[in-house]
């Protein structure tokens, strides 16, 4: 039964950047791993080993390496276990005034991208002038989809096949869009 | 007004002051918000007109064998923003009776050190960065942020490799 390391209620922000740089210690690469959906919220694709001793030993890593503890090791069904990316991308965001919002990927994210396609034409960051920052926070989902594909250089599926993406601005502290609820084993495509 | 609490105050000032100073002897123009929204920033203009945002940090130096050591507290949301426009943290430290450096460090390249090599520690939201200072080196872990020391030019000061 394959097993992966999660917390309770999913892993939050500062969190998730000790576990990937554990991730990375450990030699993972977060663009193709054996990986299935985070069992807390469905919303992340996590790494799986296959045995518990071995997420029992990156446990005691992280707790050696970092300052976050209440880690917790989860089984993980058989049939979930796909091989991929470690998605979703993160966007940051922040407002500029109040009729611009700056966009860019957590770097972490551009690792990640740059794993699965090394010749993407990343942006570092994206400045979007608009009438209402609010409504197109809310509303404008595929102007959204756009602009993550600007910074990424990547097509639409592409990104979806990185896990889909989420907005967070680290100012308000405020999940601006979600990542999508990954169900089941989603085959890898080639790049 | 706590005695401590106003000796901070004008710790900061003194080091945004010298700062600027030293921003303008290298012929960068500098702007001060004329309303202090609780942010110490000002914007350096540049010759293409762009701007730069500035945030000083400053730290009274303590000694210890070889050297001596600054602590700066650095709020996590800012370091996180996308880095538009481009913010330049400058960490002046005053050492026996002056300010003996100034480290000029990109927001970006802060975060990167942060995120790969767990530079410092995490308190309060803060991102707590304790640096050691000798004559030929700062460190922080295993991290040396000689590059960075003093590092006025180019301004800004570019971003780091992925």
């Amino acid at each position: 039964m394959p097993y992966t390391v999660t917390r309770k209620g999913g892993i939050g922000e500062y969190e998730l950047d000790a576990y990937i740089r554990q991730l990375t210690r450990w030699g993972i690469s977060l663009g193709r791993a054996p990986r299935a959906p985070d069992p807390q919220t469905r919303r992340r694709w996590l790494p799986v080993w296959e045995d518990r001793k071995t997420a029992e030993k990156f446990v005691q890593d992280l707790l050696k390496e970092e300052d976050y503890d209440n880690w917790r090791i989860e089984k993980v069904p058989a049939l979930a276990v796909s091989e991929g990316a470690l998605g979703p991308l993160d966007v940051y965001v922040s407002r500029e005034g109040r009729e611009m919002l700056a966009y860019g990927l957590h770097p972490f994210s551009r690792k990640l991208v740059r794993e699965r396609f090394p010749n993407a034409p990343l942006l570092r960051s994206l400045l979007v002038g608009l009438d209402d920052p609010n409504d197109f926070e809310q509303n404008q989902t595929t102007a959204q989809d756009r602009v993550v594909q600007l910074l990424t250089g990547l097509t639409a599926e592409q990104v979806e096949e990185l896990g889909g993406y989420r907005i967070y601005d680290p100012v308000r502290q405020l999940v601006v869009r979600e990542g999508p609820l990954l169900s089941g084993p989603a085959p890898a495509r080639a790049s | 007004m706590a005695k401590e609490e106003h000796a901070r105050l004008y710790l900061g000032s003194s080091g945004e002051l010298a700062a600027m100073s030293e921003l303008l002897y290298r012929g960068h123009n500098v702007a001060v918000p004329e309303v202090d929204v609780g942010d110490d920033v000002f914007v350096v203009p540049d010759e293409e007109e762009s701007v730069t945002w500035v945030q000083v940090k400053s730290a009274n130096a303590t000694g210890q064998h070889g050297g001596y050591f600054a602590q700066f507290s650095i709020p996590l949301w800012q370091l996180r923003k996308p880095d538009l426009p481009p913010l330049v943290y400058i960490l002046p430290v005053r050492w026996e009776g002056r300010w003996a450096d100034f480290l000029v460090i990109r927001r970006a390249t802060l975060n990167h050190l942060l995120l790969n090599h767990n530079i410092g520690s995490v308190s309060r939201g803060n991102l707590v960065l304790r640096l050691a200072f000798t004559a030929n080196d700062v460190r922080n872990k295993a991290v040396s942020f000689q590059p960075y020391r003093n590092a006025w030019d180019p301004w800004p000061p570019l971003p780091p490799p992925d």
